[in-house]
């Protein structure tokens, strides 16, 4: 019995003795992750999104384990695992190689000097230092385990996330298209576009094209939201047609009234609506003219105008109301309420001027017209029997003319020949005008002082010799007709005899 | 006694229907004259001020800044304003703003008034909060009018807006500012009150047409008896 529990003892310590090895063999090979441990943590942004990459250093504790190797070596071996190939390994700051497959295996002797630092390096990654457990027994190997990170693993930039949404759009298509597009009274294009990141908001929008109306309105732009602007353009109103009218004048320079209304002087072109308009053509010395022109759309025509010259003028005589008034012993009028009297159409000329009032004494004077021009005659009237009104001061004028004998007007009034000297003349500006045969007439306006005599001497220029007017030939084709009129005439004749 | 109350019955009716007819031709009238009244002075003071910014050049106002008040170019634009105003009595004042597109602020960049009274008048610079802000940021784009009269610190008007463009500033026409004119509330109204003797004649026509209908109503009953 005590040699059985003897035995039973050696049996269980044997093995006791022959598992623990492999128990603890098996329970120190444990492996350790060789990826990095790496964790991003991205927090929800708010606004502008803030990520934080802390990299925890990986964990990695070195281990090293003796593997019972042949007794009696004096080599050993450090097996350096690394989770990058091709990563340098130094022993003690030399280096032992490059691992590959994930593993160096570096030979070692037991007895020398012993590994104090393990480097492993790689370009681009993180560097691990670490240190053996212990030196491999003869033959036996230490592991070693290194991991490395790479660099470029922590984000430089900011991962793109989408903010929320504050802006809007409008998109402007006009009808019809290529209408220039406004907002808030800046030009953003042409149609259709779309005008982008607009804050919520309204915005003045307007789209203008030649030839149409242009189409204002206020649009709302709501964050998220692409807003219309769909203008319909209405055609402006077409303009209305016109014609042109070229406008001449003989002479030059005439004033031109169309409807009334002043446009120039001639040569001159109108452009008015179709339709017939009223021209009028004024030159001083001149006749008016007048003549109605039909305009037609689209078309220029020409109207030339020979103008006459004016033999006529008109009068204006002021004296008391009711007075008649006679012009070469025919009564043509009486002066009206208003204390003057117009008439139109008198010859050019000398003419004898009387008016006559019951209770005063006539008036009686020569008066020369002037064509195309308004005379203005005073004739005041004074009462009969009364004592003549003490005159306001008044002037004279000398009047001498080279040569003499010239017929002198004062104010239109006839007042004798060269050399003359005119009395009563109240003082301020009198026109004085002398006229004689083969002489231009001289006009001028002289100022009168009250109480003074005032010398005019005036020298009258000749006038131009008309040249003879040649009188044509008679071209050959006026001769034929004259010969055929007596041919025929003579054949006539001929027949009745 | 049956005769009687049909007859009654149907000068009732009549004249119902009399004041029926009548009340909605003088409304029917009256709301289409004061439409047109309200479109007509519009349509005017919008004319007057869209001619009126033709006028003004925005390179003359485009250096002002405030505490510009006193120099020439002010002066002159202030006067050149006045000026144009001058041409309508009723218009009270006139002046130019600029709106700000950013955040649409509006503040004054001219008012003719302040040569005249400058503690009184606005100044470069100073914020303006219309009540019809919506016309002046329509007026960005063309000629704008109060709907209706309006009142600040300044007093009760109807305006009228007009964009300034910056075609002398050699651009596609943008516009710089808004001219704005004033008239008086009160003068609005008058003009757009004018057609109040339409309601007046509807009332004395149903007061007329009811009374011939009573007149002739008895008349015909007296007849009958």
């Amino acid at each position: 019995m005590k040699t059985k529990e003897i035995i039973l003892i050696l049996v269980l310590t044997l093995c006791l003795v022959a598992v623990v090895p492999v128990t603890f063999g098996d329970n120190t090979s444990v492996t350790y992750p060789l990826t990095p441990v790496i964790t991003d943590v991205t927090t929800e942004p708010t606004f502008m999104p803030t990520v934080t990459s802390p990299v925890t250093e990986p964990t990695t504790i070195p281990t090293t384990v003796e593997t019972t190797g042949m007794p009696g070596q004096d080599q050993g071996w450090i097996d350096v695992y690394c989770n990058v190939d091709g990563s340098q390994v130094y022993f003690n700051n030399i280096l032992e190689g490059t691992t590959a497959g994930g593993i160096l295996s570096v030979q070692v002797s037991v007895s020398g000097t012993p590994v104090q630092t393990i480097t492993v390096t790689q370009s681009g990654y993180t560097t691990w230092t670490g240190r053996p457990s212990s030196m491999p027994s003869p033959g036996g190997h230490v592991t070693v385990y290194a991991t490395i990170n790479p660099l470029t693993t922590i984000p430089t930039t900011i991962p793109t996330t989408v903010p929320p949404v504050s802006t809007g759009a409008i998109y402007a298509q006009s009808n019809p298209a290529g209408a220039a597009i406004y907002m808030n009274g800046n030009f953003y294009g042409y149609s259709p576009l779309t005008i982008p990141n607009l804050g919520p908001g309204t915005y003045s929008m307007k789209a203008t094209l030649s030839g149409y109306t242009p189409d204002t309105t206020l649009v709302n732009v709501y964050a998220g939201q692409t807003a219309p602007y769909y203008p319909t353009l209405q055609q402006s109103p077409q303009p209305r047609p016109t014609g042109s009218v070229g406008v001449t004048s003989t002479p030059n320079h005439a004033a031109v009234y169309i409807d009334g209304s002043y446009y120039g002087v001639t040569p001159l072109t109108v452009t008015l609506y179709p339709g017939t308009h009223q021209f009028v053509l004024k030159y001083s010395g001149y006749n008016d003219y007048t003549t109605n022109v039909v305009v037609y759309a689209g078309q220029t025509q020409a109207l030339p105008v020979s103008m006459s010259t004016a033999t006529q003028g008109t009068v204006v005589i002021t004296s008391i109301p009711g007075a008649t008034v006679y012009i070469d012993s025919n009564a043509v009028g009486t002066i009206s309420s208003s204390g003057s009297l117009t008439l139109a159409g008198i010859n050019m000329g000398n003419h004898i001027f009387k008016v006559t009032a019951t209770g005063y004494n006539t008036w009686l004077n020569t008066v020369y017209i002037q064509a195309n021009t308004v005379n203005t005659i005073s004739a005041p009237l004074t009462p009969q029997g009364v004592s003549p009104t003490p005159v306001q001061p008044t002037g004279s004028l000398a009047i001498s003319s080279s040569p003499s004998g010239a017929e002198t007007y004062v104010d239109n009034l006839y007042r004798g020949t060269t050399p003359l000297t005119v009395t009563d003349l109240a003082s301020g500006d009198h026109l004085v005008r002398l006229s004689e045969s083969g002489y231009v007439d001289y006009t001028t306006t002289t100022t009168v002082t009250a109480g003074q005599l005032m010398p005019l001497a005036l020298t009258l220029t000749a006038a131009p010799t008309p040249t003879p007017t040649p009188v044509p030939a008679p071209g050959s084709a006026q001769v034929l007709c004259i010969l055929a009129t007596l041919a025929g005439i003579c054949g006539y004749m001929r027949r009745r005899c | 006694m049956a005769q009687n109350c049909s007859r009654t019955t149907k000068c009732i009716a009549a004249a119902i229907v009399a004041v029926v007819i009548i009340s909605a031709l003088t409304a029917f009238a009256y709301y289409k004259s004061n439409e047109t009244l309200k479109n007509t002075a519009q349509w005017g003071l919008e004319s007057t001020a869209g001619v009126m910014a033709t006028q003004i050049n925005a390179s003359e106002i485009q250096d002002l800044k405030p505490g510009d008040e006193n120099t020439p170019q002010y002066q002159a634009v202030a006067a050149k304003l006045r000026n144009m105003r001058s041409m309508d009595d009723h218009l009270l004042n006139a002046y130019i703003l600029k709106v700000n597109t950013t955040d649409m602020s509006t503040s004054f960049l001219v008012d003719d008034l302040y040569p005249l009274d400058p503690s009184g008048s606005a100044k470069i610079g100073e914020v303006y909060n219309p009540p019809d802000k919506r016309e002046i940021l329509e007026a960005l784009s063309g000629p704008t009018a109060s709907p209706a009269p309006y009142t600040d610190q300044w007093g009760s008007f109807v305006s009228a807006y007009a964009p300034i463009d910056d075609s002398a500033l050699n651009s596609n026409g943008n516009t710089y500012a808004v001219l704005g004119l004033d008239v008086s509330a009160d003068e609005y109204t008058s003009v757009t009150d004018q057609d109040t003797w339409i309601i007046l004649s509807g009332v004395i026509s149903i007061i007329v047409v009811l009374g011939l209908i009573f007149i002739l109503g008895r008349k015909a009953a007296a007849d009958k008896t």
